[in-house]
């Protein structure tokens, strides 16, 4: 019994020690610096996925190595048990306690924003205004009875479709059979009429799977679905990322629309792009800055105000970032916002103080001491 | 990419320039001082700064340098706008790759060549440089950039060759004809007028020349014909010279302010009485300065330079002409230089002669022994020490000044590019050596202080051409209070950990020669623990501010990205250090080879991540810049590999009993 408990103290004791912590350090240095490696040649998107949000990676197919979560995970493991040693001592180094609870903390807080926080995007033409924003990359099947200005949209999340799979629009009883479905799509026209060609708003005959993009911002996706309505003929349709407009079909005495399209995050506020300006350096075609006007509508209340780099808007939870933007020839512009919604956010700013909080004590305790010791 | 805009006015420019240069009749005659021409504000990179900078930015973009054959730029610059023919035979351009010359037929002699070697094979190398246009930036090979650079080089090169040919005589503009001269009141002398001198009179016959067109030629006399030759010859001349350097004048159009060149202004017609002037006086220059008039050539830029001054907005760069001026001429970075040399040389002679002198040293706080005796270290004679001191004291004065002065003439924080923050990494460690002299006072910090800034100030002039530009920075990137603080922070984290590896080197061969010093061993390795200390603190606040900056700006503070995964590959480098000592993996000696590892982590990620992305530019840059790390990274390797086993243990002492774990 007492060798079983000598046993658990000698696990507990090494899964508290530093050496632990060496050793998840390196490994977590050989990911971060092979991750950033493998950015040059498969995007950032691919190394994060490959790298960091994984908790195993295979080399070469078959050979296991940890990946970040892992590794992350240990360290948590490592620093709380080493940090509940920590009571148990008579003398505890203040800066040292701090130093690790603000790396707990941090740990803690880019779990949450790993776990819960949403990232989309806007993006809107100079007088266009909007509810919801948009996914970077990840793809809905979108049901809508009538066209106006407010909809009741039925989505189905499209990335996991396979061939074969069948989805009910909820109470429509509208059934959605895939036949194929790609998350890189090509589509294609037919040069001759077909007699049985399925229903498309652009003419699309056929779909075909592309290479997917370096960045997946950059795939079209695309849907051969046949729509089984709860009564009468069964309706076949091609949608293509790429168009926007949905396509419109009658079934079952009722008029639907279906997109295919980036999935969408209902925002609680309306945003309206009242201008966008940018300013260059003089005699350059560097941007000096770029910003947006818009007018926010909460709640019925409005109100007008800019949108520019480094200066963010926040409303109910979301923050608004200017990102990008896009001008035609004829002057048209848009102005595109990144969008998060991140309950952790602050976590990293306290943590941070802390931590450094606790090193300068340390060290300068360090320093005072040892000077101290010399003139003693 | 600049080219691609200029692409085919350079083509032509360049294609052109041999054509003026055959025809150009100015006197090769000079003027030996100018000094008041550099002093002259013009618009270039987006800001406004004196012509002297100008011409050093230019001369570096084609050169690599930034003065030629001991001359200053500014008198290069002057040679090639008002005597272009003379500046010809100048080599100027520097041509990174063989294969370039072997492409374009051109002897091998040396690394830069001049215009008038290389202006036969204009067309060649624009038929060159258009194919390699074709390709992708990435997939471009170097030669191919390398045309690329090269061509864009010498286009602008041709368009400076025009841009005072207004001023200057031409026989386009030659009259022949008696009347047409006395109506124009032009004087009977040799030199045949300028297009300035035509075109300030072209109002006086305007009219009649218009009248003219409708008519059948064979109907016009004599003074007819001329003045219609004139006033084509002032219509092609001003079609053809449109959006040349160098941007001396500005002009206000709807409500702003643009700065234009002497052509445009003429072209825009946008003449008012002061702009008609200041194109006076721009001619006077011109003239003064082919017939070696110093007095008329400095009245003039005199008083252009009061003029503009007096017409222009308010800005940043007119404000600090002067302070430019002045950190142009005194070069502080070089005079830093020669002061850091002196002090490291000073400190190796005093270490040579740290025969038996040993003191006892009471006040050397970070010592990492254990014991509480005063420690005994080798010093070197007071004297050298002091002098060392004072050598790394006077190199700290144009250090600073020229990085304050650097910051007032952006209006930003020391560091906007890779040549700013080898200054600013410089500047730090330079400190961070005094401090540890204050401490220690033993001649290490000394030696740290003026070995990391001489050479970090060295390695900085390799990027001169690159950063001393002072350039814009795009939106992203401009003055933002988090981004500010992140970098200054994470510049001083690197600062701190190159400290630390310099002192690592240190304590391997202090190991190897003076085993048995053990005091001196303690004082070292305590230097090189607080410096990583340094190291560490500075570079996790810097990284975590890099983070809220990001999140700031785009609302993400994480995200993977090269630059931040460099940063933090330093902040894991330093708890590794700071982990593996405290669960005693690895003592004093294993500590200083963390530190100079430390050294390559933090080249990967300050330059080695840059070297990852694409974008760079210039073959010379990217080349080199790729090889000294790799050089680096090998040196250090070996180092580590040769000092560490001749090191031997009984140097090493135990690590600090009394720590806690953590």
């Amino acid at each position: 019994m007492s060798n079983g408990n000598d046993n658990g103290a000698r696990a507990m004791g090494w899964l508290a020690s530093p050496k632990l912590t060496v050793v998840c350090l390196a490994v977590l240095m050989v990911l971060t610096f092979w991750g950033t490696v493998y950015q040059v040649e498969h995007g950032l998107f691919a190394a994060q996925d490959r790298f960091y949000n994984s908790w195993l990676i295979l080399v070469g197919g078959f050979v296991p190595f940890p990946g970040t979560q892992f590794v992350l995970a240990v360290l948590l493991v490592n620093l709380s048990l080493y940090l509940v040693q920590l009571v148990f001592k008579p003398r505890v180094k203040f800066g040292i306690l701090l130093i690790h609870l603000g790396i707990l903390m941090l740990l803690l807080g880019g779990a949450i924003t790993h776990y819960f926080a949403e990232e989309s995007q806007l993006t809107l033409q100079e007088g266009e205004s909007a509810s919801a924003s948009a996914s970077y990359h990840q793809w809905e099947l979108a049901l809508w009875k009538q066209d106006g200005a407010v909809r009741d949209v039925l989505a189905i999340d499209a990335d996991p479709l396979q061939p074969g799979d069948r989805r009910t629009f909820g109470a429509t009883g509208l059934q959605v059979e895939v036949e194929q479905y790609h998350r890189n799509a090509r589509a294609f026209q037919s040069t001759v009429p077909l007699t049985n060609a399925p229903l498309s708003r652009l003419g699309v005959t056929s779909l075909q799977a592309a290479r997917p993009a370096r960045e997946p911002a950059g795939n079209i996706a695309g849907a051969l679905l046949t729509v089984h309505p709860p009564e009468g003929a069964p309706v076949r349709v091609i949608l293509f990322g790429d168009d926007v407009a949905p396509v419109e079909f009658a079934a079952g005495g009722e008029h639907y629309h279906l997109a295919l399209r980036h999935r969408r995050y209902p925002l609680p506020f309306v945003v309206s792009l009242v201008d966008f300006e940018r300013e260059m350096h003089p005699g350059t075609e560097v941007a000096r800055s770029f910003s947006s006007k818009v007018e926010v509508s909460t709640d019925g209340l409005d109100r007008t105000l800019t949108i520019s780099m480094n200066k963010p808007l926040r409303e109910r939870g979301y923050t608004l970032y200017q990102a990008s933007y896009r001008e035609e020839a004829d002057g048209t512009q848009w102005s595109t916002f990144a969008v998060a919604r991140n309950y952790g956010r602050l976590i990293p700013y306290v943590s941070t103080g802390v931590v450094v909080f606790g090193m300068i004590w340390h060290f300068v305790a360090m320093l005072v001491r040892r000077a101290g010791r010399g003139v003693a | 990419m600049t080219f691609t805009r200029g692409t085919s006015r350079g083509m032509r420019a360049a294609g052109c320039a041999l054509a003026v240069i055959l025809l150009a009749t100015a006197a090769c005659a000079e003027v030996a001082d100018l000094s008041a021409f550099g002093r002259l504000p013009v618009q270039a990179g987006g800001r406004v700064m004196p012509v002297d900078s100008h011409a050093r930015h230019l001369l570096l973009q084609f050169s690599g340098r930034s003065s030629h054959q001991r001359e200053p730029a500014v008198n290069w610059l002057a040679r090639v706008v008002f005597a272009p023919e003379a500046a010809a035979t100048q080599k100027v351009f520097l041509v990174n790759h063989p294969e370039v010359l072997e492409a374009l037929d051109v002897k091998p002699d040396g690394r830069r060549y001049s215009f008038a070697q290389l202006r036969d094979t204009s067309e060649k190398l624009r038929a060159l440089a258009e194919a390699a246009q074709q390709h992708e930036e990435d997939d471009r090979s170097p030669v191919e950039k390398e045309f690329l650079r090269l061509y864009a080089n010498l286009a602008a090169y041709a368009q400076l060759t025009f841009s005072f040919q207004f001023a200057l005589p031409h026989p386009d503009f030659a009259v022949s004809n008696a009347a047409v001269r006395a109506r124009l009141q032009m004087p009977d002398d040799a030199a045949p007028p300028s297009f300035l001198d035509v075109y300030q009179r072209a109002q006086g016959f305007s009219a009649e020349v218009q009248a003219l067109a409708g008519t059948k030629p064979e109907t016009w006399n004599d003074e007819q014909a001329e003045l219609f030759r004139l006033s084509s010859a002032l219509f092609q001349w001003s079609q053809f010279y449109r959006g040349l350097p160098i941007a001396l004048l500005p002009m206000q159009a709807h409500g702003q302010e643009q700065w234009v060149s002497p052509w445009d202004l003429l072209g825009f017609g946008f003449l008012d009485d002061a702009s008609r002037r200041e194109i006076g006086w721009l001619q006077d220059l011109a003239r003064a300065y082919g017939s070696s008039r110093q007095v008329d050539f400095n009245l003039a830029a005199h008083n252009l330079e009061r003029s503009v001054v007096a017409r222009a907005q308010p800005s940043r760069g007119l404000t600090h002409l002067k302070t430019e001026l002045l950190y142009n001429r005194l070069q502080p970075f070089y005079r830093a230089k020669l002061f850091y040399g002196l002090a490291f040389l000073v400190c190796l002679v005093g270490m040579m002669g740290r025969g038996g002198a040993r003191d006892s040293v009471t006040g050397a706080p970070w010592l990492v022994g254990s014991d509480r005796s005063p420690i005994t270290v080798h010093r070197s004679p007071s004297f050298l020490r002091r002098a060392a001191v004072v050598g790394v004291l006077l190199a700290l004065v144009p250090h600073t000044a020229g990085i304050v002065w650097r910051m007032m003439i952006m209006g930003r924080p020391p560091m906007t590019n890779l040549y700013a923050t080898f200054l600013f990494v410089a500047w730090i460690a330079v400190l961070l050596g005094l401090a540890i002299e204050w401490f220690q006072r033993n001649s290490l910090g000394t030696l740290l202080a003026s070995a990391g800034g001489l050479a970090l100030l060295m390695v900085s002039a390799r990027f001169a051409d690159q950063g001393d530009t002072m350039g814009v920075v795009v939106a992203v990137l401009d003055s933002n209070f988090w981004l500010s603080t992140h970098v200054v922070t994470i510049t001083m984290g690197y600062a701190g950990c190159m400290a630390a590896g310099l002192a690592g080197h240190v304590y391997l061969l202090q190991a190897i020669r003076r085993p048995e010093d053990d005091p001196g061993l303690r004082a070292t390795a305590g230097a090189v623990y607080g410096l990583t200390a340094f190291g560490l603190i500075f570079s996790f606040l810097g990284t975590m501010l890099g983070g809220v900056w990001a999140d700031q700006s785009w609302g993400r503070f994480w995200g993977w990205d090269p630059k931040e995964n460099g940063a933090l590959l330093i902040v894991l480098w330093c708890s590794i250090l700071f982990h593996a000592r405290v669960a005693r993996m690895i003592g004093p000696r294993g500590f200083a080879v963390g530190a100079v590892l430390g050294v390559i982590v933090v080249l990967m990620a300050w330059i080695g991540i840059n070297l990852l992305g694409v974008g760079l530019h210039s073959y010379g840059f990217t080349s080199g810049l790729a090889r000294g790390l790799a050089l680096s990274i090998v040196f250090e390797v070996l180092f580590v590999l040769v000092t560490y086993p001749l090191a031997k243990k009984s140097g090493d002492i135990p690590g600090p009993k009394s720590q806690v774990p953590g």
